[in-house]
């Protein structure tokens, strides 16, 4: 079977920032925090892609700022999908007050506009990275519930539910084995597509000034530490965007391949 | 012969006598100790009039509307005001005793003159005749006995019960007059008397409640008609001014949040007229804006990455000193600020400062820091919080990403606690290790009085020093400043041995404004006056 290109594509880029993050320590020519010559444009051999305004190598804080996004955003969306599946299977199968209870802090938090709702989280946290994940995992978690508990109703009342149950499988079993499974095509296009959201978020959240606290190479954080600079020193802002887009686009792209793929 | 000329050409405000200290002052002029506008400073304090410079054009009263961006801020009880932007609101509303120029000269404000006693302890001052506040009550003594008594009340939270705490008695002595008797000479009295604290205040305001912008009587050339804290205060002239008319007719004041880049946006796009301040990061794009003009200017505002020394384990001086001599006061100027300023040492006392007392530099020595964390049982290093609040710009915070550097050197692992700019307000004087914005006085001991004075309202350390209290006392009985300078000096390094801070340097002064502004100046304290400001 071929392989769609938006798949094809979007692995490559994932799979390099993935490489990237890891083997950031034997790749990166200079520690990210420590301060050389300052404002350096793009081209010295040194300094491929210059120097920040505290004279750091961007492309030392790019190769290590892909850890916090790359991780922070996987480990967000992997524990909002725990939450939201456990909480979504449980719901729609069970409907009742169960359903109506999870329904309704899901309907809760996410009427709140979600950039406030990750503001209000981090303010009262404080910039960590654990309070970046509970950030990310909090505004998300009701959406993944909300998707997975639809597919659970829709699924429930089919036969081989009703077959199950008269077999006498436990609730459990039919949970994770009758009905996950089925969702699970379904549920891995929007993985991908929200892994990208997270990635957009921890980056916003970072611009904001609320993301990883400072000297930490965080791609949002660049861009506002870059920013006022911007039209003297375009450099300072345009990798790390580009960093953000090619892996949020990536990440995209792969949610396509797989929509197309299952079609 | 030289110093004849120069007292010949002087009179005192009142009319009287020069004071005995005058003459002194001329001498260390003639021998080339002091510079001209040193001695017209110093010649100030005692009450010599101090002629104007010569005016430009200047415009008639309009119509026009100016436009400022700044934060609009709380404000309640002037006396009790920690912001200087909020001061700039009151100032165009509520008056001093005395004002201090752009050049740091004191001039008459509500009091026409003032006469300090040959010992400096006891102090005359003579209010301006006419003067009315816009209810329409005549300006009396009783107001400014009101004010001192509120001021210096052991209950009084005003930074001024420190500043003011060598005044013992105020004594009204007819319609305009009244005395200061001070428990110890103050040769600096008039100076204090323009800080942002310090407006005078209507006699009912207690009674009235207590909140300015709720009962915003004044004897300035503006009042107060409208203000919303975070949004906007509007200022209209007042046509019964007891003084020369302003020129503009409203003042805006808006606040735009504290994004320093949307403020310049603003400027270009011709929204407003006047930024506040604008930061480092922003003066290259300022500098290719043509809707902008630039103003810039060099003053004694600073970081101060202060030790609280009551709390650990900056209870132990070794910790200080370790990280007072890991630090590179020179590199955090180059990198954080772009080298624009001066490298400080750790005192607090600029070496533009009149009274600065030169003291041979503290370099860095980051093997004697880590000798001395070893001897204090940090043999492998300390894990430090340094907490800050981006007050006054994200270079706030670059500074501290550079310190942060400097310490790792010395085995001190630093970690930042960056808090929004107001959070942080409510912190600064508590939190174990905290870098504080401070704003320009116009001398080294006015400073060194309200921030390390044994138990003063803002000493955020906790430095306490007897033999430092001494000295300052004797230092603030000076009046030329090079006899003031070894005094000065020996209260630099008794601080700086103390090690209580990394002071790192001082930076210059920016702000913007449009073309279009005329007669507006970047005062070194940011105290700024509108009325002689207009629009061309």
């Amino acid at each position: 079977m071929k392989r769609p290109p938006a798949l094809v594509i979007g692995v490559a880029i994932v799979a390099l920032w993935l490489l990237v993050a890891v083997f950031a320590p034997v790749i990166a020519p200079h520690d990210p925090l420590v301060s050389f010559k300052p404002l350096l444009r793009p081209g010295a051999a040194a300094f491929p892609l210059g120097t920040d305004l505290l004279g750091r190598d961007i492309l030392s804080r790019l190769i290590w700022g892909a850890r916090p996004v790359i991780f922070l955003s996987l480990a967000a969306t992997l524990i909002a999908y725990i939450i939201g599946v456990g909480a979504g299977l449980l719901a729609g199968y069970r409907r009742g007050v169960l359903d109506a209870g999870f329904s309704f802090i899901a309907n809760v938090i996410l009427s709140f506009p979600v950039l406030v709702l990750y503001l209000v989280v981090i303010v009262a946290l404080g910039p960590s990275y654990l309070n970046v994940v509970i950030a990310v995992t909090f505004g998300s978690a009701p959406a993944v519930f909300r998707i997975v508990r639809a597919i659970a109703i829709d699924i429930a009342g089919r036969d081989y539910i009703a077959a199950a149950v008269t077999q006498g499988e436990p609730t459990w079993r039919i949970l994770l084995i009758e009905i996950l499974p089925n969702a699970a095509p379904a549920l891995a296009v929007d993985f991908c597509l929200r892994l990208g959201y997270s990635a957009i978020i921890i980056g916003s959240l970072g611009f904001l000034g609320l993301g990883l606290p400072p000297p930490a190479p965080d791609w949002g954080g660049m861009v506002t530490d870059g920013r006022a600079l911007a039209f003297a020193f375009p450099h300072l802002v345009i990798f790390p965007c580009i960093a953000i887009s090619s892996l949020v686009l990536a990440l995209s792209l792969i949610a396509d391949g797989l929509r197309e793929a299952r079609q | 012969m030289k110093q004849r000329r120069h007292v010949g050409a002087l009179a005192s405000l009142d009319g009287g006598p020069l004071h005995a200290d005058v003459a002194g002052l001329a001498a260390s002029l003639a021998a080339g100790r002091l510079d001209r506008r040193s001695f017209l400073r110093h010649a100030a304090w005692l009450g010599t009039a101090i002629p104007l410079g010569a005016c430009g054009k200047v415009a008639p009263p309009s119509n026009d509307t100016l436009r400022f961006v700044c934060a609009i801020q709380q404000i309640g009880d002037p006396a009790l005001s920690a912001w200087v932007e909020a001061s700039n609101l009151f100032r165009n509303s509520l008056e001093f005793l005395t004002e201090v120029d752009a050049e740091n000269i004191v001039r008459p404000g509500l009091a026409e003159s003032w006469r300090p006693s040959d010992d400096l302890k006891t102090w005359v001052f003579t209010l301006r005749p006419g003067v009315r506040w816009s209810n329409g009550d005549a300006l009396e003594v009783a107001d400014i006995a009101y004010n001192f008594r509120r001021w210096l009340a052991p209950a009084s939270k005003s930074v001024n019960r420190t500043a003011f705490a060598a005044i013992e008695r105020f004594e009204a002595l007819d319609d305009r007059r009244f005395a200061l008797h001070l428990s110890r000479p103050v040769c600096s009295l008039a100076e204090q008397l323009y800080s942002a604290t310090c407006p005078i205040l209507h006699r009912d305001f207690d009674r009235l409640g207590g909140n300015w912008p709720a009962n915003p009587i004044g004897t300035g050339p503006f009042r107060l008609t409208r203000f919303e804290v975070g949004r906007e205060a509007r200022f209209e002239r007042r046509e019964d001014y007891w003084g020369p008319a302003p020129r503009l007719k409203y003042i805006d004041y808006i606040d735009l949040g504290p994004d320093v880049s949307t403020h310049v946006a603003a400027l270009a796009a011709g929204q407003v007229d006047v930024l506040y301040r604008i930061t480092i990061a922003e003066l290259d794009l300022v500098r290719s804006l043509p809707q902008a003009r630039l103003l810039q200017h060099k003053a004694a505002w600073t970081l101060c990455i202060r030790m609280k020394v009551d709390t650990k384990p900056f209870d132990d001086i070794r910790v200080r000193r370790a990280v007072q001599l890991a630090a590179d006061n020179a590199q955090m100027l180059q990198l954080a600020y772009r080298g624009m300023g001066e490298v400080a040492d750790d005192h607090h006392v600029a070496p533009f400062q009149p009274d600065f007392g030169a003291l041979p530099r503290q370099g860095r020595d980051v093997a004697k820091a880590r000798a001395l964390l070893a001897e204090a049982g940090h043999p492998d290093g300390i894990d430090l919080e340094l907490t800050l609040g981006n007050t006054i710009g994200r270079w706030e915070q670059d500074t501290a990403q550079i310190l942060q550097q400097n310490l790792a050197d010395a085995g001190i692992r630093v970690s930042l606690k960056v808090l929004p700019p107001t959070e942080y307000w409510s912190v600064w004087n508590k939190v174990p290790f905290g870098l504080t914005s401070w704003a320009h006085r116009p001398l080294g001991i006015m400073t060194l009085d309200l921030a390390y004075r044994s138990g003063s309202t803002w000493n955020e350390s906790g430095f306490a020093d007897p033999a430092f209290d001494a000295l300052l006392d004797r230092a603030m009985a000076i009046v030329d400043p090079h006899e003031r300078a070894p005094v000065m000096a020996e209260l630099e390094a008794r601080l700086r041995d103390a090690a209580v801070m990394v002071q790192p340097y001082w930076p210059e002064k920016f702000t913007a404004v449009s073309p279009r502004v005329r007669g507006h100046e970047l005062h070194p304290s940011d105290y700024f006056r509108m009325d002689k400001v207009w629009l061309a």
